[in-house]
């Protein structure tokens, strides 16, 4: 969280392996949940590779209320892109962990889940962040059920959703709660 | 001593050809502005931070720390700072003197930092002192009641 002129920003990350739906997560909410006028602008900021994946990330800030911004980005998934990937989570208030519940995914998912402990291990403020857990795709056939993932994942303590990035199924649910956690955390910090 | 609105003004009004000025906080989060840019100045600041700590990684890779990144556009010319916590940004056009803007670039960030304080610092102190109208659970809810409708 930052504060500046009077304002209060929030960083929200999606985080996960390559392809696992979050630049289609991001666009799905934007069309679908955030109001027009929470909207700072009108599109998604994304700088991609020449072949349209993320390249260093996507972006959009949105206006929850008078005094409180909301940055979401997503961190691209790409593993030769790791150097710019560690640098979106300084400060981070929020992150979805994007999980792609192909079973062929497995493996990656892995690696993802060890380099997030990483981050988590080398920057202690990161555990206070809110963390979500969405594992994506489950629109599509040959997925791991999510309750089985999060038990092979090791992700079973975080608060998930199985949800579809293409569908919005559970997207709406999922950010709402992002919001809500981050805001309850706001208000308890200011309580004397 | 000048605040930072002023000092951010004044390096448009004292170097020749400089079209723009924005300070950020080092995540993108713009601080102050001067200038007309043709584009939010929240993405503006989100993608002038991300060049910056590409730069800055580049950097790391070969063991180097970066000090600024100037950019030579068609008519344009681009200087970007490094400063505590924060970058600032000088946009100018492609006849102006670069060793001028940096001169005066240095000029501005040691003022800037004089007077900036970390918002990291801040922070606690500031949503103690109920400096913000923070949202009680009433307004919490208002706002969740937002995202159920369709955003279209």
């Amino acid at each position: 969280m930052r504060i500046i002129n009077g304002k209060i920003y929030f960083k929200v990350l999606f985080f996960g392996t390559a392809l696992a739906g979050k630049t289609t997560s991001l666009r799905w909410l934007f069309k679908h949940v955030i109001p027009h006028d929470m909207k700072i602008t009108q599109e998604i900021k994304s700088i991609e590779t020449s072949f349209g994946q993320t390249l260093l990330f996507d972006f959009t800030p949105i206006q929850i209320s008078p005094n409180i911004h909301v940055r979401i980005f997503t961190a691209t998934g790409q593993d030769y892109y790791l150097s710019t990937r560690k640098m979106l989570f300084e400060d981070v208030d929020g992150i979805f962990f994007v999980i792609d519940s192909q079973k062929k995914e497995l493996e990656h998912n892995r690696e993802f889940v060890e380099e997030f402990n990483r981050y988590l291990k080398n920057a202690p403020r990161l555990n206070n962040a809110v963390v979500i857990i969405l594992f994506n795709k489950n629109d599509m056939d040959d997925i791991h059920p999510a309750q089985d993932l999060a038990r092979m994942l090791k992700l079973e303590n975080y608060p998930a959703y199985s949800v579809s990035s293409l569908l919005g199924t559970n997207l709406r649910e999922a950010f709402i709660t992002m919001i809500r956690r981050m805001l309850e955390r706001l208000e308890q910090e200011a309580r004397p | 001593m000048a605040n930072i609105k002023e000092i951010v003004e004044g390096i448009m009004t004292r170097v020749p050809e400089v079209v723009g000025v924005i300070l950020i906080d080092i995540d993108g989060i713009p601080i102050e502005m001067a200038g007309r840019f043709d584009m939010k100045p929240e993405d503006l600041g989100a993608l002038l931070a991300a060049c910056y700590n590409s730069y800055s990684q580049v950097g790391t890779e070969l063991g180097q720390t970066l000090d600024n990144i100037i950019v030579e556009y068609g008519d344009l010319k681009l200087c970007q700072n490094r400063m505590p916590r924060g970058l600032l940004t000088i946009i100018a056009g492609k006849n102006a003197y670069i060793g001028m803007i940096r001169l005066e670039a240095k000029r501005a960030i040691d003022n800037l930092t004089k007077i900036m304080r970390d918002t990291m610092d801040l922070r606690g102190e500031m949503v103690k002192e109920m400096k913000f109208r923070l949202p009680d659970s009433r307004s919490i809810a208002d706002i969740l009641a937002r995202f159920e409708k369709d955003g279209q």
